[in-house]
């Protein structure tokens, strides 16, 4: 019986099973891939031929003629097994900071479904035994109504839309057990009060960090600790997890990997702007830019993982617009006694391409949708509505102009807009 | 509203550090719709990384750009200068593009 739970390289984990187990977490979601993109999936993870070719003989299947010294042909062994049925692949949610609701006393939530919990973790869940308990829990976290329940529709767990009740169902949810919330620690920063300096707009000046400083060198890629499968089914499985990540990406840029303490900003021009980047060396690596504007209690966001020629950021365990938000958002509630009312922006680049595909399936799919239905649902489509909706600014309104022919990713689409303006306001409580 | 001409040269001054730009920046950040529409920040400051990209890679090539930015961008005038770098060449398009989008006069 194979049973086993996999890490790979960038910390997501993974229920493996056989034909005839389920998945011990309630929240694993079956992986489905077509027999390439399945093949694709496998060799992302980090298991060495020697330990697939075991799996594949736990399995006690039919076992197709493949040289096993070959990863490919091991590797298009396993993805073979999976389409069969034989081996099944879950993915477990995440259960950090960036999957979760930021609470204001140093931790955050992470909800996901239940009865059975999390099968890799060393977390706990939160014993939840009535709703008011659960209720409690949000107030000691300092978690409100609308971000909770905007969470839940967001990690596609609950959805209050049609309830009459949403708060109540879901509170029960998690007192029944339905719902699982883990605590999670918030990774530490330095009061913004001490740590953001007001500077000039120069790169000479010295950074001021969002975390404590540390004395390590600049980032290099490090490598990670070999870890072993946990298995609670065939212990005499031994899988090293070795760094195996890539350091170039296909068109050849250097893919420059960085934590969240790496994440540093300084206010610029009195504080109308914030400036998010690494340092890597004697090299400013920029990320993103805020603009405030105090008027309309609003943030502007411009942020970007290819500001640099050939250079990639990538972030490890966290989103790089969510950091970004939150720490805006942070940053404008710390300056101004509450978090901004707006973010509002205009799209361009990824973020423009990504919404004219949604605005264009979305008008194909719903014909009856009119032409502002449709770019409001083609923005909470993408990550520019998905993260605001995330931390509760999911009153969305779109203008949508400039309509005309565009080619995105070597797809024609005809009478899509290229001017698209969001406003993205906050709502519950605090207005 | 300033011209783009004088956008982009201004912007040019800020990303080479000149003090008296770094002051008006400050300024324009705070002043809406004085120096560009406050709803077109996005073009703006994409103009204005691409320019700070550009000078980066010139300076990694340890070359000067002593010509008009505005004229490389609005008319394509000494764009030869930054021909040996794609990657330049790309930001200048990059520029162009903001530049028809925006509210500023010509």
């Amino acid at each position: 019986m194979v049973n086993l739970v996999i890490k790979d390289i960038a910390g997501q984990t993974y229920e493996l099973t056989g034909r005839s187990s389920a998945p011990r977490a309630s929240a694993a979601k079956r992986y489905s891939g077509d027999a390439y993109s399945t093949f694709r999936f496998v060799a992302t993870l980090p298991l060495a031929s020697d330990q697939w070719v075991q799996i594949l003989k736990s399995t006690q299947h039919y076992l197709p003629n493949f040289d096993s010294s070959n990863p490919a042909e091991v590797r298009q062994a396993v993805a073979q097994a999976i389409m069969r049925g034989d081996l099944t692949l879950y993915q477990l949610p995440s259960l950090n900071i960036s999957h979760g609701i930021k609470g204001k006393k140093g931790f955050g939530l992470s909800i996901i479904k239940g009865p059975n919990p999390h099968s890799a973790t060393e977390l706990t869940p939160e014993a939840i035994s009535s709703t008011d308990a659960a209720q409690q829990l949000l107030n000691d976290l300092g978690i409100s109504t609308q971000a909770f329940l905007g969470y839940l529709t967001n990690e596609n767990i609950f959805n209050g839309e049609q309830k009459k009740n949403p708060l109540s169902e879901a509170l029960q949810l998690l007192a029944s057990g339905e719902l699982l919330a883990y605590k999670i620690p918030l990774p530490s920063k330095t009061p913004p009060a001490k740590a953001v300096e007001y500077v000039a707009a120069a790169s000479a000046d010295k950074p001021v960090p969002l975390a404590p400083e540390s004395n390590a060198k600049p980032e290099q890629p490090k490598k990670e600790p070999v870890e072993k499968i946990k298995s609670s089914k065939i212990d005499d499985i031994p899988v090293d997890v070795s760094n195996v990540r890539e350091t170039t990406t296909a068109d050849g840029k250097r893919i420059h990997y960085f934590k969240q303490e790496d994440v540093k900003v300084k206010k610029l021009y009195g504080g109308d702007e914030y400036f998010f980047y690494v340092e890597h060396e004697d090299e400013i690596l920029e990320l993103a830019y805020t603009t405030v504007d105090v008027d309309e209690s609003s943030l502007e966001f411009y942020i970007n993982n290819q500001f640099n020629d050939n250079v990639l950021m990538k972030p490890e365990g966290f989103g790089i617009t969510g950091e970004v938000l939150s720490q805006s958002i942070d940053l404008y509630a710390d300056d101004h006694g509450a978090p901004p009312m707006h973010l509002n922006g205009v799209i361009i680049k990824k973020n423009l391409s990504n919404f004219q595909k949604e605005y264009n399936d979305i008008r194909v799919a719903s014909p009856n949708l009119n032409e502002d239905e449709i770019a409001v649902e083609a923005v909470k489509n993408i990550s520019f509505g998905r993260e605001r909706t995330k931390l509760g600014y999911s009153d969305i309104s779109v203008s949508a102009t400039g309509k005309k022919e565009v080619l995105v990713d070597g797809k024609t689409l005809s009478d899509v807009p290229t001017k698209v303006y969001i406003k993205a306001k906050r709502v519950g409580e605090n207005k | 509203m300033i011209s783009k001409k004088n956008l982009l040269d201004f912007l040019w001054d800020v990303v080479n550090e000149k003090p008296e730009a770094l002051a008006t920046r400050s300024v324009a950040a705070k002043e809406k719709n004085k120096y560009w529409k406050a709803d077109e920040w996005i073009y703006i400051k994409d103009t204005e990384v691409a320019l700070k990209m550009l000078l980066k890679d010139l300076k990694k090539a340890n070359l000067t750009f002593a010509g008009s930015i505005s004229g490389v961008i609005l008319d394509g005038t000494g764009e030869e200068f930054f021909s040996r770098s794609e990657w330049a060449l790309e930001k200048i398009k990059e520029c162009r593009s903001n530049m028809r989008l925006i509210s500023n006069p010509d």
